[in-house]
């Protein structure tokens, strides 16, 4: 099968991406909207630019991006608010499966997407209001309640890609974590898998970029092994992300993401012990404060966005994977060995080094949890539930 | 003998008489005037009342000693337990995330459950239910019955079950038996009998409401009934417009909204209809507000304010703090804040209830002004309900 047309459509879209985003006073500009749009402060802007938008994928990611898609007569594309960069893959994979795409940027986060359309107007076309026809697809990005909303919108026959709820966790061996720091870059994490200093750094900017708003953000941090090394790896963690909030300060939050974090807070509080990690906090819970009725993995509630980790000890990777599986689209490693054993089992969880977490391959939707042939509305998907 | 057995007898021994000193508070509080005087110039021996603040704080210190959660909590504000308003309010959340109690689980005499949606369900566990028991029974007295000594009093609500798991049948049960203390049937109190308890499988059992009020009717005394505004929707549903007119003086008690119920009515038109269908007046229709987290309710007795909502009256050992979701702090009067609960009767569990209902101060008491407005469904990022699979609402396990 050819991929040619596709293939052409999402070169242009990188072509158009990279001329939007080049640096000069185009970008300057686009820089000082997503300040106002985002909230995000200008070096996690500037960073999310550098480091998390894929404008020079390798051709085997661009042929296996080519391959997922599935032919649509007319792509629909929700784009979400939280991740502005997410527009650029997310309009990928709508041209990869169709030549006719419409896109209805977030409201709150508009700016992305009409720079990148102003420098490429005829590759898609951008629109207020989503009308959707049987046998069209709809690529949604957004919280589970508003897919659910969608869903019931939608004609029977139409075929939703939805991409919802769901976190990222990082994975620390605190037993093999012990000698000098490095960079983190993805060979020294890699290689230097015995570091907790530099997976406390790597942990830190994959939780700071979108200051952690993004469903590949880690909220969680598995430290496997010796539990009573879990706390002197908080407090290194907390001061790595207090240091960095110093070069990639925190955006501005708005009235209910501050409330949530200090609900939260008041309620990990209760349960173990926490350290200010600059804006943040690390919270670490304490074992035997849940009383023997309730399944002590399932109950806690997500860090909010904002900057905010629970560390969680753990004796055993995967059952606690596996506790999280619904909601997990990624997981950072301390080590080559950890993330080759994960990436063999969880196939629908990108796995990648620590500090590699916010920028997957180039190779299809970072969430890859649903079927990548979409779900096809029926009419009981209407119904209430 | 264990090694932990003489703490534990010192923890109970310390309990116990926080108990009483709160037992004897509220007494002492709810005392008419008239009675005061008269022990006054009576000359009776009787030892200094003590203040709200004292009691409070001996509280905390005793939550902060012998309670994990208050004991983290506390260490996590770095406060000194030196006013009562460096004490930290436990979150609502917390008795769903884990347990909240300063005994372990072997001396529970019961666990209060709220209504878990979607699977699991926050718990209020008590090492002894002889203050919730009297305080409830009095201030629900004050408020229901005013001067009326006696009256029938049926449920439109599941059966309380022996296993002491909802708080809120628990207290029917109380007022069954004390505002009441009969047989339906003129024999001995059974306040389990299933004629008192109309609610079963999601059916509300009309004639025993009516069975109910010609009891009442044939006593020559009011009728009280207690139910939750969806099964008095359901109740009026069933009725379909045919009155059903309750015995003068009778009062309806009515709780807890609709929250994670896919039907709502307005609170204005579910009064008006309930005032027509029992032939009473609003000043009959009392509200209650109650959370599993508390051990103590509020009432509205009747009383609106200026927009018509009600305005809910603390007791005594009851106080309502309406704070900044974001800084703790208490806000400027008249402004809206999340309800921080100091609650006496929640000697073993959290002093300081933080919960995320929206309220009012007004003169005389506060107003529900909602729900704090989650960030937790924007984006990507996830309901916590859907992780934990647990619902949003503290509501008071009372739904079939």
């Amino acid at each position: 099968m050819s991929f040619e047309p596709a293939r052409a459509r999402v070169s242009r879209l990188l072509d158009a991406t990279r001329r939007a985003v080049a640096r000069g006073p185009a970008r300057e500009s686009l820089v000082r909207r997503l300040e106002q749009t985002t909230g995000l402060s200008r070096a996690n802007i500037e960073a999310a630019l550098d480091e998390c938008l894929e404008l020079e994928p390798a051709d085997s990611e661009l042929e296996a991006l080519l391959a997922g898609a599935v032919p649509a007569p007319l792509a629909h594309v929700i784009l979400p608010s939280n991740v502005f960069v997410a527009a650029h893959r997310a309009l990928a994979l709508a041209l990869a499966a169709s030549p006719r795409v419409r896109v209805k940027p977030s409201r709150r986060e508009p700016a992305f997407c009409e720079v990148v359309s102003a420098c490429a107007p005829e590759l898609f076309e951008l629109v207020t209001e989503l009308a959707v026809a049987p046998g069209e697809h709809v690529f949604a990005y957004g919280s589970d309640v508003t897919l659910e909303g969608l869903r019931r919108t939608l004609p029977v026959g139409a075929v939703l890609h939805a991409h919802g709820s769901g976190f990222g966790v990082a994975v620390v061996e605190l037993a093999a974590a012990a000698g000098t720091g490095g960079a983190p870059s993805r060979d020294a994490v890699s290689l230097d898998a015995g570091s907790l200093a530099a997976a406390a750094r790597a942990i830190a900017r994959d939780t700071a970029l979108f200051d952690q708003r993004g469903c590949l953000s880690p909220r969680f941090v598995l430290a496997l092994g010796d539990p009573s090394a879990a706390a002197a790896f908080a407090e290194r963690l907390a001061a790595s992300m207090a240091q960095l909030e110093r070069e990639l300060p925190l955006g501005r939050l708005d009235a209910s993401e501050r409330a949530e974090a200090r609900w939260w807070i008041e309620c990990a509080a209760c349960f173990g012990r926490t350290w200010a990690a600059g804006a943040g906090w690390v919270t670490l819970r304490e074992p035997g404060l849940v009383s023997s009725r309730r399944d002590e993995t399932a109950a806690r509630e997500v860090p909010p966005s904002g900057r905010h980790l629970e560390i969680i000890p753990i004796a055993q990777l995967e059952p606690a994977i596996d506790a999280f599986a619904p909601w997990l689209t990624s997981i950072g490693c301390s080590s080559v060995a950890l993330e080759q054993r994960l990436a063999s089992r969880s196939s629908h969880v990108r796995v990648t080094s620590l500090g590699y977490m916010q920028r997957p391959g180039f190779d299809g939707p970072v969430d890859r949890r649903p079927a990548a042939s979409g779900e096809q509305i029926a009419a009981d998907s209407r119904t209430l539930r | 003998m264990s090694a932990s057995q003489p703490a534990d007898e010192t923890r109970r021994a310390a309990s116990e008489a926080l108990h009483e000193r709160v037992r004897r508070f509220a007494r002492r509080a709810l005392e008419p005037a008239s009675a005061r005087a008269q022990a006054a110039s009576a000359g009776a021996e009787r030892p200094e009342s003590e203040t709200f603040e004292a009691l409070a704080l001996d509280i905390a210190r005793f939550q902060a000693r012998h309670g994990a959660a208050s004991a983290r909590l506390s260490r996590h504000h770095g406060a000194a337990l030196e006013s009562l308003d460096r004490v930290p309010a436990v979150p609502a959340d917390v008795f769903r995330l884990g347990r909240v109690a300063v005994h372990p689980e072997a001396e529970d005499v019961a666990r209060f459950f709220t209504s878990g949606t979607t699977g699991g369900a926050g718990c209020h566990a008590f090492r002894t239910l002889a203050t919730y028991r009297e305080l409830c029974v009095a201030w629900g007295r004050r408020a229901l019955l005013g001067a009326t000594p006696r009256c029938t009093v049926i449920a439109l609500a599941p059966a309380f079950e022996p296993e002491r798991r909802s708080s809120l049948g628990f207290m029917m049960h109380e007022f069954m038996r004390d505002f009441d203390g009969r047989g339906l049937d003129g024999a001995e109190l059974d306040p389990l009998t299933p004629e008192r308890w109309l609610l079963a499988s999601g059916r509300v059992d009309t004639d025993g409401v009516r069975r109910g009020a010609r009891i009442a009717a044939e006593r020559g005394e009011p009728l009280l009934l207690l139910a939750t505004s969806f099964a008095l929707v359901w109740l009026l549903d069933e009725l379909a417009g045919t009155p059903l007119p309750l015995p003068a003086g009778s009062r309806v008690m009515l709780t807890g909204g609709f929250k994670g119920r896919a039907r709502s009515v307005d609170e204005r038109d579910l009064a008006a209809a309930l005032c027509q269908t029992f032939a009473i007046g609003p000043e009959r229709l009392i509200g209650e507000y109650g959370m599993t987290e508390l051990s103590s309710q509020l009432y509205d007795g009747g009383r609106h304010g200026a927009d018509g909502r009600s305005v809910f009256v603390e007791p005594p050992w009851l106080r309502v703090t309406p704070v900044d979701p974001v800084s703790l702090a208490p806000v400027a009067d008249g402004e809206e804040g999340l309800a921080r609960f100091t609650d006496l009767a929640n000697v073993d569990s959290a002093l300081n209830v933080l919960t995320l209902d929206r309220v009012r101060r007004v003169d005389a008491g506060i107003v529900l002004c909602g729900r704090q407005p989650g960030a937790r469904l924007r984006g990507c990022s996830l309901a916590v309900e859907a992780l934990a699979g647990w619902p949003s609402a503290s509501v008071r396990e009372a739904a079939p």
